[in-house]
């Protein structure tokens, strides 16, 4: 009876102790913090970003600094089969849970798409949805040799920089279960961050000088392919539409030679989009009120004057609402793609286009009609009340 | 009869004594004491010969009284010696008229100027008085003995409590003298509703032993069933209060206290104003209070003596102390080996460069960290004060820098050690340091096979044994658990003094209200001042 017992306690025991499998020790993983796929001769070239702990333990003796992180490559036929022949190389196990960049080669995002890396990314429990993807210009491998400037590896340099970027409007910063979401929606279609190298020249060992990666715009996703680059500005634009822009600069002529004279921080944005279907097709009403303050003024009158302010405020709303035209007609002209999310709007309001074909959606979208009323507040001047030189 | 003695003996010694060292040690006479004194003062000389032989410290002294023959037995050790001298010895050498009669009531009543003099007949309760310090007299022809208090023993002064320190508030603690612990009481409870009664237990030690609580407060339940355990105790000798403690506690087996201890007489005082009852023994400076729950054991003296803000900060910092000192060990051990995605990147990969090159799993590294510090505190404790310091330097300098510089430990676990340590010494208790420490060590290792499931498995089952808990009737876990909220008001904050106006409602059912109205001041007429 006893020794049934005690057989029966061991039994159980296995139960509560499996978690030992489970044990990873910290010296035995590298914590990858990003990956960057390309197009291999054998299908997928995968590189990553992993920790090395072992050269911060140098207790800085040598003037050799050596990098904190490290870079392997493997290819493979699929991503989790260059991901596994990864441990031919690496001499730890990898922990992916802290991956959270995506670089996607400018080419394979082209041809391949990303949905492949999407799903290697999205089905396993040991990675996270809130990683980031961004496209590079050129290879993606190549992208991650760039030493960083202020961070401790590539990948977390340009999660920096991304989250930097929204003091200008101008950043995208796509998580991919986002990116998902847009994909999967009516208009399948999405952006994702263009990141290039950039080579500034000057001494290297200078933050800033050298080669530096550089936010330089989004790439348009369509059916989980690249279409084409939207520039920073043209990014900032279609985040109008996106209701994305927080903050900002606008810059404006406030006379009537055109001039750019003067310059308008961002500090609120409201936006109303109303989306419509008619007879003729649809349209999409846009209200935009954005308040801010003026931070730079070149022109000669008293801008603390309602008058003066009033001209200043539509000069500004002017300058808004080409803006957002120009993106409109790219889109429409050349992209033939709607990337402000809009075919999900109309989705909402009107639901028996939940289904709509992203091919349908691309057509409807051309015989939409934009009808933009942009309402532009300021409401400070600065620490100064008059401009000097008058 | 021997009822009488007793209270007339006692309201003696209350009112009239006045010797500073008044100790009063006698016992009650007792009741089973068969063997009595006979009118032959040889025969009774005989038998003491013969139940104090080999007992040098017992002086026996034939002496002569009023020209009757008498036997003077006293406890050298014991017995203070002027009193001996003056207040006896010269009364008896005095030429009393050769009246035989009535003699030794005369003694009592008019001769002897002790405080507390009784007539004692049995033989073995006279002889346990002997030992206490009093000292005896026999006259030849009474069948009765003369026992007179004369004691004085070395003791210690009332000191500041050393396990209980206390910024605020009273600085006294009790002495290993119970007639100096029980005056500490009375200083403070000046009605007859507080009662002491008097037990001794021990069949060798003979200790005294005194149940106090406040009669019209304490549930009657109560004091019935601390008498009931006290009196089923059958032990040789009591040493320490710990004794009493293990032997009639409710739960044996718990790692957790269900009496608490305290070396503060006002501790004591305010849970015997709760409802509870403190138990006082001789040759201890410590008391037991009964029924003792969880919460006591978190809160300090400081804490009531402290503005209520303050009190109320400090408790919830104590409980955050108690969380880290339990968990962190643990957590440090289960994320680092079990859940890497929980903690953010940057402090993983800085967490990951200050393992790097730690010969042995974490688990292993906590435990033996965990180890260290208990033996040096350990070793801090038992020795020398000027051996201790370097005890601490060694462990200090040994095992928090060699230790990482010769990359055994990685420097975060001394961190999580340290942290835990310190947050260890927040609690007030010292009763329950142990049961924390025994938790942590099971939780570092349920962390190190199971991660934080492990944690969460064995937090329930201390959870469970916890509310399985009783003390004395109460649940331990109480007023957590069963809920009671007016009792929220001293738990984990520390209400205003003027706003705790009842007692612990399980405790003192009887008697709820504690205080009236706040003193607050009038109103403002607008006529003050100007």
């Amino acid at each position: 009876m006893r020794k049934r017992l005690v057989f029966i306690l061991i039994i159980c025991s296995t139960l509560f102790f499996s978690g030992c499998w489970g044990r990873r020790e910290l010296n035995e993983i590298s914590i990858i913090t990003g990956m960057a796929l390309d197009a291999g001769r054998d299908g997928y070239h995968l590189t990553i970003i992993g920790t090395d702990p072992t050269k911060k333990g140098g207790q800085e003796t040598g003037g050799d600094a050596r990098a904190e992180y490290n870079l392997y490559s493997a290819s493979g036929s699929s991503t989790f089969d260059a991901a596994r022949n990864l441990t031919l190389i690496i001499p730890r196990r990898n922990l992916w849970s802290h991956c959270e960049l995506i670089v996607i080669g400018e080419e394979h995002a082209r041809k391949e798409g990303v949905r492949e890396v999407l799903e290697f990314f999205t089905r396993d429990h040991a990675r996270r949805e809130t990683a980031r993807l961004v496209v590079s210009n050129g290879k993606a491998h190549d992208f991650m040799e760039t030493l960083p400037s202020m961070s401790r590896d590539p990948a977390t340099e340009v999660l920096s920089v991304l989250t930097i970027s929204k003091a200008a409007g101008k950043g995208i910063q796509m998580p991919i279960y986002r990116f998902l979401a847009e994909t999967g929606g009516v208009t399948g279609t999405s952006l994702a961050d263009y990141f290039t190298v950039k080579d500034y020249g000057g001494p290297s060992q200078v933050s800033g000088r050298g080669k530096e990666l550089v936010l330089v715009g989004a790439g348009v996703f369509y059916k989980y392919r690249l279409l084409g680059f939207l520039t920073p500005s043209e990014a900032r634009a279609a985040n109008w539409l996106r209701e994305e822009v927080k903050a900002g600069v606008i810059t404006f002529p406030s006379q009537h030679d055109g001039l750019v004279d003067s310059t308008m921080e961002i500090s609120k944005v409201r936006t109303k989009i109303n989306p419509l279907l008619n007879e003729e097709g649809g349209k999409v009403q846009v209200s935009l009120e954005v308040t801010g303050g003026i931070v730079e003024y070149l022109g000669k009158e008293k801008i603390m004057e309602e008058k003066v302010l009033k001209k200043l405020e539509e000069a500004c709303s002017k300058v808004i609402e080409q803006e957002i035209r120009d993106i409109w007609r790219k889109a429409k002209n050349e992209f033939h793609t709607d990337f402000f999310g809009l075919g999900d709007r109309f989705a909402n309001r009107y639901g028996f286009l939940v289904n709509t074909d992203p091919e349908q959606w691309r057509e409807i979208f051309q015989i939409l009609e934009l009808e933009l009323d942009v309402k532009t507040v300021i409401n400070e001047s600065g620490i100064r009340r008059e401009s000097f030189g008058r | 009869m021997i009822k009488k003695l007793q209270g007339v003996f006692r309201g003696g010694k209350n009112i009239l004594s006045v010797k500073q060292d008044d100790a009063g040690a006698i016992p009650a006479e007792d009741k089973q004491d068969k063997a009595v004194f006979t009118a032959d003062l040889d025969r009774n000389k005989k038998i003491f010969a013969q139940r104090l032989e080999k007992c040098s410290d017992i002086v026996s002294r034939d002496i002569s009284i009023a020209g009757r023959r008498a036997l003077l037995l006293y406890n050298d050790l014991l017995v203070d010696k002027s009193i001996l001298n003056e207040n006896i010895l010269e009364i008896c050498f005095e030429d009393f008229q050769k009246d035989g009669a009535g003699l030794i009531e005369r003694l009592k009543n008019k001769g002897i100027a002790i405080g507390s003099i009784i007539t004692v007949s049995g033989i073995e309760s006279c002889i346990e008085m002997l030992f206490y310090g009093s000292t005896v007299i026999i006259l030849d022809g009474s069948g009765e003995a003369l026992v007179m208090d004369t004691i004085r023993w070395e003791k210690r002064a009332v000191e500041n409590p050393a396990t209980e320190p206390s910024i605020r508030g009273p600085k006294d603690s009790f002495t290993e003298v119970l007639y100096v612990n029980a005056s500490l009481l009375r200083r403070r409870l000046v009605t007859p509703d507080f009662k002491m009664v008097d037990l001794t237990i021990g069949v060798k030690s003979r200790t005294k032993v005194k149940v106090c609580y406040l009669e019209s407060t304490v549930s009657p339940k109560l004091v019935e069933e601390v008498l009931r355990r006290l009196n089923l105790i059958d032990i040789d000798a009591l040493l320490a209060e710990s004794y009493i403690e293990e032997l009639i506690e409710d739960e044996p087996y718990s790692i957790f206290p269900t009496i608490q201890v305290t070396e503060r007489p006002d501790v004591a005082v305010a849970s015997i104003l709760e409802g509870r009852v403190v138990i006082l023994q001789d040759n201890t400076p410590f008391s037991l209070i009964m029924p003792a729950v969880a919460m006591q054991f978190f809160q300090s003296a400081d804490d009531y003596y402290n503005r209520w803000v303050f009190g109320t900060f400090i408790r919830i910092a104590r409980v955050a102390a108690l969380f880290f000192t339990v968990y962190l060990p643990s957590l440090y051990v289960a994320v680092t080996t079990y859940h890497q995605e929980m903690l953010p990147t940057a402090f993983m990969i800085s967490l990951q460069a200050q393992r790097e090159g730690v010969p042995y799993p974490a688990v292993f590294e906590a435990t033996l960290m965990g180890f260290a510090f208990e033996i040096l505190r350990e070793a801090g404790l038992r020795l020398p004060r000027a051996v201790g310091q370097a005890v601490s330097i060694v462990g200090a300098l040994i095992i928090g820098e060699s230790a990482v510089r010769a990359g055994l430990v990685s420097p975060a676990m001394v961190i999580v050690t340290a942290v835990t340590a310190i947050a260890a010494f927040t609690i007030p208790s010292p009763g329950m340091y142990e049961p924390i420490t025994i938790i942590r060590l099971i939780l570092v290792i349920m962390g190190g096979i199971m991660g934080i499931w492990g944690l969460l498995i064995f937090t329930l089952v201390i959870l469970g044994h916890l509310a399985s808990l009783r003390s004395f009737g109460t649940p331990y876990l109480i007023p957590a658990g069963p809920f009671i909220r007016e009792d929220l008001d001293d738990y984990l904050i520390r209400a205003p003094l003027w706003q705790m106006k009842k007692r612990p409602r399980l405790l003192a059912k009887k008697n709820l209200i504690r205080q009236g109205k706040r003193p607050s001041p009038l109103p403002d007429t607008g006529r003050s001042g100007r």
